[in-house]
Formats: structure tokens, sequence, C-alpha cells
């Protein structure tokens, strides 16, 4: 669904953050993107969207190159959770999980009971209706975390992409999210992409896996080959092993 | 203060509009009694009118032309200045910006002494007409000029277009000040008049400023849901589908608009732009569906109260940019002081 192709990108022209980066990103599936800080994991995100463009290479959207599609077509099509985001005004958590009914909304922001359930099953779905009248600021850093979760459910699209969707949440709601995201994926047909650090949730629940290291790709494929001991160590300068538990892998970081 | 609902809100705001008006049209030199005023302010209205009866001709002549329009512009100016400062507070993600302080003050400031210091010995020279132009001029030429600086590099850094907007300012008004000091004959009336006034308004003038401030209000309505996702940041506004270079510019425009067409008619009044969107926010919560119409409404009748203030309460008239300084700056403070939940 999403295809990037010869990424190379940043922030100013002589410093390179991505430097030749190709992704594939099916419907159904769910990709998770590895890597250390700094190694380009949310710029690589940034560009998917459209919110940067690369200097070269080329990212598509079901066959159409994003930088040319209309912003609230890819809104449309890609819901976005972003790594921090800091409201600039009290809004009150469902006032945020409307706003991802804003791509659909017309002039007027017509057809308000559709976006009404939408937004209700949305925050149904993450288990937090009971927090639809309370102002972000008075939410945990956990707790905003889901609600941004939800306004990119509410959004109805395609296609999620999330940076660390797991994040400042206790194992409860982080095991819930994961599973929440693997059933989009497998149940709705959603494409998935999202950054995560936890390498054994990321063994755990990733159909496919990219491992970054200084902008480039370390390794892609299944999680189980592309977190191999060797591919940590080359990327992360630490070691590791894999070990399977009743029937479950799962990766062990050992100093 | 916990956000009352909607319902109680709107209504409750036209009519504090209604009153403020009211309460405009009857105060002023020449002493009429209240039954006259509402005579004269119902005259116009079919069955209405002719049931209450008709006041004297010259109750008619103070109440329309002369009360009504100034409270007019008091109330045009007062809703634009208001609904600029709340869109651009939600634009750049910070309660202490609104129009003025990115170039609009100043720059008018310099247009209008400039304008007086050129003129001041030529003979048949519309000076009222040259001042407004001049005023309106420079005021969007400031906030231009930073808007110049911070778009380099292609996208506009709001950050910056702060920063520049308020170097431009600093360099515009030390250039006025020196501009007053060394050629005003007069420089106490001067300064009194950069301050601000609503009076000797005409219908002609409000007939400009209205309908600016009537479109540019719901355009930037229209506008209000990229307002709200830009105030997340750019990035997450781009994720919601939002056009964000063309959003930004167009929220921009329309509020210095909205606000320096009150310049050339009455001055630089200050603080109105800054302080209702507050007030309003405390009320209704910062979705700009509904802030910017309370702003409006709210900020109409700050101003018309503020003009009646600045013209009743003392023998002279007030600068009105000066009352609504007093007036705004100690409720301000008043807010701060109870407020619980911060609003940034």
């Amino acid at each position: 669904m999403i295809r990037a192709s010869g990424l190379r990108a940043g922030y100013s022209s002589d410093i390179l953050v991505l430097d030749g980066v190709d992704l594939n990103v099916r419907r159904g599936e769910l990709l998770g993107i590895m890597g250390p800080n700094g190694s380009g994991k949310t710029t690589l995100l940034r560009c998917l969207y459209g919110s940067i463009l690369p200097f070269k290479g080329v990212v598509e959207l079901d066959g159409c190159d994003i930088g040319t599609l209309p912003s609230k077509d890819v809104a449309r099509r890609i819901a976005v959770v972003p790594q921090e985001t800091e409201p600039g005004f009290d809004f009150r958590v469902g006032e945020v999980v409307t706003m991802g009914r804003y791509p659909w909304m017309g002039w007027w922001r017509g057809g308000r009971n559709g976006h009404a359930a939408a937004v209700t099953e949305a925050l149904e779905r993450i288990g937090i209706p009971h927090l639809r009248d309370r102002p972000m600021s008075e939410l945990s850093g956990g707790e905003r975390r889901l609600v941004y979760i939800a306004r990119s459910l509410a959004q109805s699209t395609q296609a999620l992409l999330l940076d660390e969707p797991t994040r400042g949440l206790d194992v409860r709601h982080a095991l819930s999210i994961m599973i929440t995201l693997k059933r989009l994926c497998r149940d709705e047909g959603l494409a998935v992409v999202a950054v995560l650090h936890d390498l054994d949730t990321a063994l755990r629940y990733c159909d496919r896996a990219i491992l970054l290291k200084d902008g480039g790709v370390v390794s892609r494929g299944v999680p189980e080959d592309v977190l191999s001991p060797e591919n940590i160590s080359t990327a992360f300068g630490v070691s590791s092993s894999i070990h399977r538990f009743e029937g479950r892998m799962h990766l062990e970081v050992l100093g | 203060m916990a956000r009352v609902g909607r319902a109680i809100i709107f209504p409750g705001l036209l009519l504090l509009l209604l009153v403020s008006v009211a309460l405009a049209t009857a105060v002023g030199p020449v002493h009429i009694p209240l039954s006259n005023i509402f005579k004269a302010l119902l005259l116009p209205i079919p069955f209405l009118g002719p049931l209450v009866g008709e006041p004297p001709g010259w109750v008619i002549t103070v109440v329309w032309r002369l009360r009504l329009p100034v409270a007019a512009m008091a109330l045009f100016v007062g809703a634009g200045l208001s609904v600029s400062g709340a869109a651009m507070q939600g634009l750049f993600r910070n309660p202490l910006v609104d129009p003025f302080i990115i170039g609009i003050s100043a720059g008018g400031a310099f247009g209008w002494v400039l304008a007086l210091t050129l003129t001041r010995d030529l003979e048949g020279v519309p000076i009222y007409a040259v001042r407004a132009l001049f005023s309106f001029i420079f005021s969007l030429l400031a906030v231009i000029g930073a808007y110049t600086v911070a778009k380099a590099g292609g996208r506009l850094s709001l950050n910056n277009l702060l920063l520049a907007g308020i170097a431009v300012s600093a360099t515009l008004t030390s250039v006025t000040q020196v501009i007053i000091y060394m050629f005003s004959e007069t420089p106490s009336q001067l300064i009194f008049s950069l301050m601000g006034s609503c009076s000797n308004s005409l219908w002609e003038e409000v007939a400009i400023v209205a309908p600016v401030v009537l479109v540019g209000t719901a355009v930037l309505m229209a506008l209000s849901r990229d307002i709200n996702a830009l105030s997340f940041g750019e990035d997450d506004a781009r994720g919601l589908g939002v056009n964000v270079e063309r959003s930004k510019a167009a929220v921009l425009g329309l509020s210095c608009l909205v606000s320096a067409v009150s310049i050339p008619f009455c001055g630089m009044i200050g603080f109105v732009g800054l302080i209702v969107p507050h007030a309003a926010r405390r009320l209704l919560g910062p979705d700009n569906m509904t802030l910017l119409p309370a702003s409006a409404l709210l900020g109409a009748s700050f101003l018309v109260l503020c003009d009646l203030i600045s013209r009743s309460a003392l023998d002279i008239t007030l600068p009105l940019g000066m009352v609504t300084g007093v007036l705004g700056g100690g409720f301000f403070l008043y807010l701060l002081a109870v407020k619980r939940r911060v609003p940034a």
C-alpha cells in the first residue's frame, strides 16, 4: 500500500538523516521499524505520510506519488500517531479524538452523527470511553498516548503509522495496544507501520521488520531474522539471544 | 471556572451585546430619557416601531447619526480584533500572540505619524484620508516584512515570524518616536490619538469595516478545524490532512486584515485581541469553531462598553486604547490569579 524507494532525506541539505532507504508495507501487515536513537526512524515515518519530502527517492501511496496528493486525501488513507505531541491549548479528550474525523468533514462539519459514532467506537476500542470529557492536561502521559491512538482509529484509514505507540504505557495497556494493532491488520486488512523500541514486542507482534542504523537499512524481513544476534550487535552494539519459551520466541538483551 | 453549555453561552453573549449597544446609545453629553432611546432604537422595526410611537426628531438624529455609528464601529472593531487574536493564538500555539505583536500596531502608528508629519505644511490635503491610507498600508507592510524574513528558505517558520515581527515592531516604534520628537508641534495630542478612538465614527466608515470583519470571521470559522489541528503542531496537522503552508498563510493573512482594517479609522486599540480570546476560552474551551464566534461577540461587547467608559468616565474623552489597557490589564491579572487550569 505504501512503497518508498531510494529515500534520501533530512532537515538541511548537508546532513542526510536517511540515505537510501526502501520500504514496502502491504495491507494486512504489521511492519516494525527498529533502530538505535537517531537512526532515522521518525524521519522515515514522516516521509511516509508526506510531512517531509525526500531530497531523492519517492513515496508512493497506492501507486501515486505522495508529494502530488492533496494532504486531505493522504489523511483519509493514512493516520499518524506522532511520537510526542503537546496541544497548545487544553482540549478535551473527545475534542481531540474528533479531530481524527477532520479529513472526512465537509466545509461546515457536516454529518455530525456519523462522526460522533466513529469517535465513540474509537474510544471504546482503545478502552478509554470514560476519559471522553476529561481535559488533556489532567491525563498521564500514557493516557494521552492512548488518546492519540484513539484519534488515529477515528480517522478510519487503511494505514496507520505509529511512532512508539507503547511508550509510557503500563504493561497491560502496552499489550492491549499491540493486540489491537494486530487485530486491525489481520481482521480489517490495515497496513500498520510502527516504530518500536521494545525488541521483544517487535519480535512477538510484527509480521515483518526493518532495522535501521545511521539512515541506512541493516536488515529487513521476518523479525526472527532481522533481530538476529549479529544484526542487533551491528545496530545497537549489544549482544542478545533469541530463545523459545512455551512456544513463543523471546529476545533477551545480554549486555 | 467550568465550561458552561454552549446553549447558554451564545444567547448570553448576544444579550450582553444588545445591552451594551443599548447602554452606549443611552449615555452621552445630552441626556435623553430611556423611553425615547428605546423608541428611537425600535423605530425601523416593522410593527413594533409604530406600536411604541415616535420620539422627537432630534432624538432620532442623536441616536441614529451620532451614537449608533460609534457603537457599531466599536462593535465591529472589537469583534475583529478579538477574532484575529483568537485565530493567531491558535496558529502560534501561544496564548500571548495577537496581530498587533507581529507588527500591525507599530506599522500603523508609523504610517499614522508619518502621514501627519508629511501633510503638516500642505494646503488642501485631506489629512484624514492620507492618515487612514498610510496607517493601513504601513500596518500591513510591517507584517509583510516580517513574513518575508520568516519565509526565507521555503517554509514559513512561525517562531521566526514572531521574532521578526517583534523586531520590526521595535524598530518602527523607535523611528515613530523619533519623528514625533523631532517634527511634532503637539506631541502629547499625537500620542493621545495613537491610542485609538471610535468617537466621531460615521456610518460610511462602519460600512467599510463591518463587511471585512464579518467575512473575515466567517472564513476563519471555516478554517477553525485547521487552526485546531495546527495547535498540535505542524507535523500533527499534516497527519490530520491540513495543507499546512496554505492554512498558515490564510489564517495569518485574514487575521491581519481583520485587525488592520480598524486602524485607519480608530487607531491602535491595544490589548483587546490579546485578552478577549482568553476570557472566551475559559467559557467555551479551545475549540476554534466555537471560540472564534464567542470571541467576536465578547470582544464586540467589551469594546462597546470600553468606548462608553472612555466617553463618560471623566469630563474629557479618554483614548480608547487607554481604557482597554487599564480594564483589560486588570481583568487579565484577575483571570491569571483565579485560574486553576493552565491554558498553555
